[in-house]
């Protein structure tokens, strides 16, 4: 930790970065959170959207006072449930074990 | 509601609660031997504890008792807004936490330095952090001043006065004595205190219609307050209706969105977690806990129409603060009262800490991350910078009591949002972002905003405005609306107008995000040698290529 930034630490995390391996990591975690980012935005523009331009749209009835809108409130909150557990899987079981390696060898290779 | 025994009740509860925190607020001080114990309490918090403090560090006088009057007068458009704070927390758990932990700063600054001109990189941190922390810290003494009215019956302003400068003091006492392990304390205790109140709440209010939900929302819809357009409760209108167009809550519902996760302060608490895994775990379950926390909130608010009638709880919106006061003595009685007061104290407590101690980092460490490294001097400087910032803050503060200026809530949440997210997400994101990119999107995403909210309702023309008595207003919108959009388009044009980029420093920063190589965990580390091998207080050094 003592010897980072000098040019050749630097040159250490361009090489990590041009890696197979780091190639894989980085494009695992970035489709994951680009994918996660359009649903929920997505989600998000479009529960807004109806709400301001499609007001009937939300007031139709399900069950007794239970409407549409409601339910599509509901439906943003268990979207947020959903994305959060699916995130914590995925970064656990999936990017985890791949951030482990890399940093291994590159932490081992300092020493 | 505010009877003689709650008013007692709160002040002994409170009393309770100050001696136990500050006794582990002391307790907090022995750690504190390098700066980023003070900052970061040695990024030593796990990730239940951190979770709590992040769902503390959300939980505003606004988040609790307003929304609960906001959603029992506005109804679904309220609950809609609600939503959105929830929705925000997948921004701070997908973009923020386990990156930014990772690559292992103390400040925002921090991250900006990997890539861009450490003096550009600095000042936008220093530039963000303090105007942030100025005009949330100023709404929050003002909820103070509320609390004191509202909760302990304070009626002469002098009473309110005091009452405000002496919430400053122990805020700036718990910083100062207790660091950042101090204030994560208080946070927690806020948070598992808002937690009890709100469960037992929802549970009273539950057990009254016997826990079926549709009869509930059946009572609060048949209850309600009449809307003079005619709107009813539980279907869109109230608030989308205001001011002639839906782009006025429409733009409240986006800038909640993009700003929430973006508050510096915030970002501070994935700084404490000990690894990038712990920050994205915290975050993960603090964004559940407040979608949790917002169902309460509905369920508070719905029920407390339907029980008490919406003609009862205070139906328009300068008295919507107390519908949940109300509610706890339909249900508690004088102690729930109490206990809620003593509720409101700690969430106002808890907020100056949590912002102090963002405000007193960002100030000492940018400044003396441009220095030779000595972290005695730093941790003398920034406890230096506590008392002068703490006890500046409370003065302001009090004195602006006599001024309207909740409007800057919202434009806070702005500010963040153009500030902080578009510079954040270049960072993390684009090979090619570059110091004027850094600059244009900070500064220029600032005097957007600045010049959006100048002319939005939030400063003239409307009830909430900070100048109520004139109107110039133009646009009826929340300035991030306009505000994030420019500060992205800035960075954008910042940067490709210059031909300075730093490869290295973006490969360094993706590898360390991605990685948490480097990032300090899991190494063994002495206490004296700690703040010397901090990331970032070794000068990076900047590739030009041109």
């Amino acid at each position: 930790m003592a010897i980072r930034n000098t040019p050749s630490n630097s040159d250490r995390y361009s090489a990590v970065h041009d890696s197979a391996q780091f190639t894989v990591l980085r494009r695992k975690a970035q489709t994951f959170t680009l994918g996660a980012c359009v649903a929920f935005v997505g989600w998000w523009f479009l529960a807004i959207l109806l709400g301001a331009y499609a007001p009937s749209f939300y007031r139709q009835t399900i069950v007794g006072s239970f409407n549409v809108g409601l339910l599509f409130v509901l439906v943003t909150f268990a979207l947020v449930l959903a994305i959060t557990v699916a995130h914590l899987k995925y970064a656990r079981t999936t990017l985890d074990p791949l951030a482990d390696q890399i940093r291994a060898e590159f932490e081992g290779d300092l020493r | 509601m505010t009877n003689g025994t709650a008013v007692g009740v709160g002040v002994v509860i409170s009393a309770v609660l100050a001696v136990a925190l500050l006794a582990m607020v002391v307790a907090a001080r022995r750690t504190q031997t390098t700066p980023t114990d003070f900052y970061l309490a040695g990024r030593r918090i796990g990730a239940g504890q951190n979770a709590l403090a992040l769902f503390a560090g959300f939980i505003l006088f606004t988040t609790l008792f307003t929304m609960t009057g906001h959603i029992a007068l506005s109804g679904f458009d309220a609950f809609l807004f609600s939503a959105a704070f929830a929705m925000s927390w997948l921004i701070a758990l997908l973009i923020f936490a386990a990156p930014l932990r990772n690559i292992g700063g103390q400040t925002i600054g921090d991250v900006f330095a990997i890539r861009a001109n450490e003096r550009t990189a600095r000042a936008a941190s220093i530039t963000v952090t303090l105007l942030l922390f100025v005009t949330y810290t100023m709404v929050m003494m003002e909820a103070g001043g509320i609390v004191a009215r509202l909760m302990f019956g304070v009626d002469s302003s002098t009473g309110r006065a005091v009452m405000v400068a002496g919430m400053g003091v122990v805020a700036t006492v718990v910083v100062l004595v207790g660091g950042m392990l101090g204030t994560t304390r208080v946070m927690v205790a806020k948070a598992l205190l808002v937690i009890a109140v709100v469960a037992v709440l929802t549970v009273g209010v539950l057990a009254k219609y016997r826990f079926n939900l549709m009869q509930l929302l059946d009572d609060a819809q048949a209850k309600a307050a009449p809307h003079p357009a005619g709107f009813d409760l539980l279907g869109p209108g109230r608030e989308f209706s205001l001011g002639g167009s839906p782009l006025g809550h429409l733009s409240k519902l986006f800038v909640a969105f993009v700003g929430h996760a973006a508050l510096p302060y915030m970002f501070m608490r994935h700084f404490t977690a000990t690894s990038g895994r712990e920050a994205r775990r915290s975050a993960g379950w603090a964004g559940l806990l407040v979608g949790g926390f917002y169902l309460c909130v509905a369920v508070l608010a719905f029920g407390a129409v339907g029980l008490i009638g919406g003609q009862n709880i205070g139906f328009i919106p300068p008295t919507r603060d107390t519908t949940l006061p109300i509610l706890a003595d339909f249900i508690g009685g004088s102690w729930l009262v109490g206990l809620l007061a003593a509720t409101a104290l700690l969430i106002v407590v808890g907020m100056l800490a949590a912002l102090l101690i963002s405000a007193v980092t960002s100030l000492t460490r940018d400044v003396h991350a441009m220095r030779p490294s000595d972290p005695a001097g730093e941790l003398r400087a920034a406890r230096r910078n506590t008392l002068i910032v703490g006890l500046a803050a409370t003065v302001v503060g009090t004195l602006l009591l006599q001024v309207n200026i909740h409007a800057l809530l919202p434009v806070t949440i702005s500010f963040a949002g153009a500030a902080v997210l578009p510079a954040m997400v270049y960072s993390l994101f684009w090979k090619r972002f570059n110091t004027a990119g850094l600059r244009w999107s900070v500064f220029g995403g600032i005097g957007a905003t600045a010049l959006v909210f100048l002319f939005s309702p939030l400063m003239s023309g409307s009830p909430v405005a900070i100048l109520s008595g004139v109107d110039f207003h133009l646009v009826n919108i929340d300035p991030a609306l306009l505000g994030v959009p420019a500060a992205f388009l800035l960075g954008f044009l910042g940067t490709i107008g210059s031909r300075e980029h730093n490869d290295a420093g973006f490969a360094e920063l993706q590898v360390r995000a991605l990685t948490g190589a480097d990032s300090g965990a899991g190494e063994p580390r002495s206490a004296s040698t700690e703040g010397a091998h901090e990331p970032g207080s070794v000068k990076p050094e900047i590739q030009l290529s041109t």
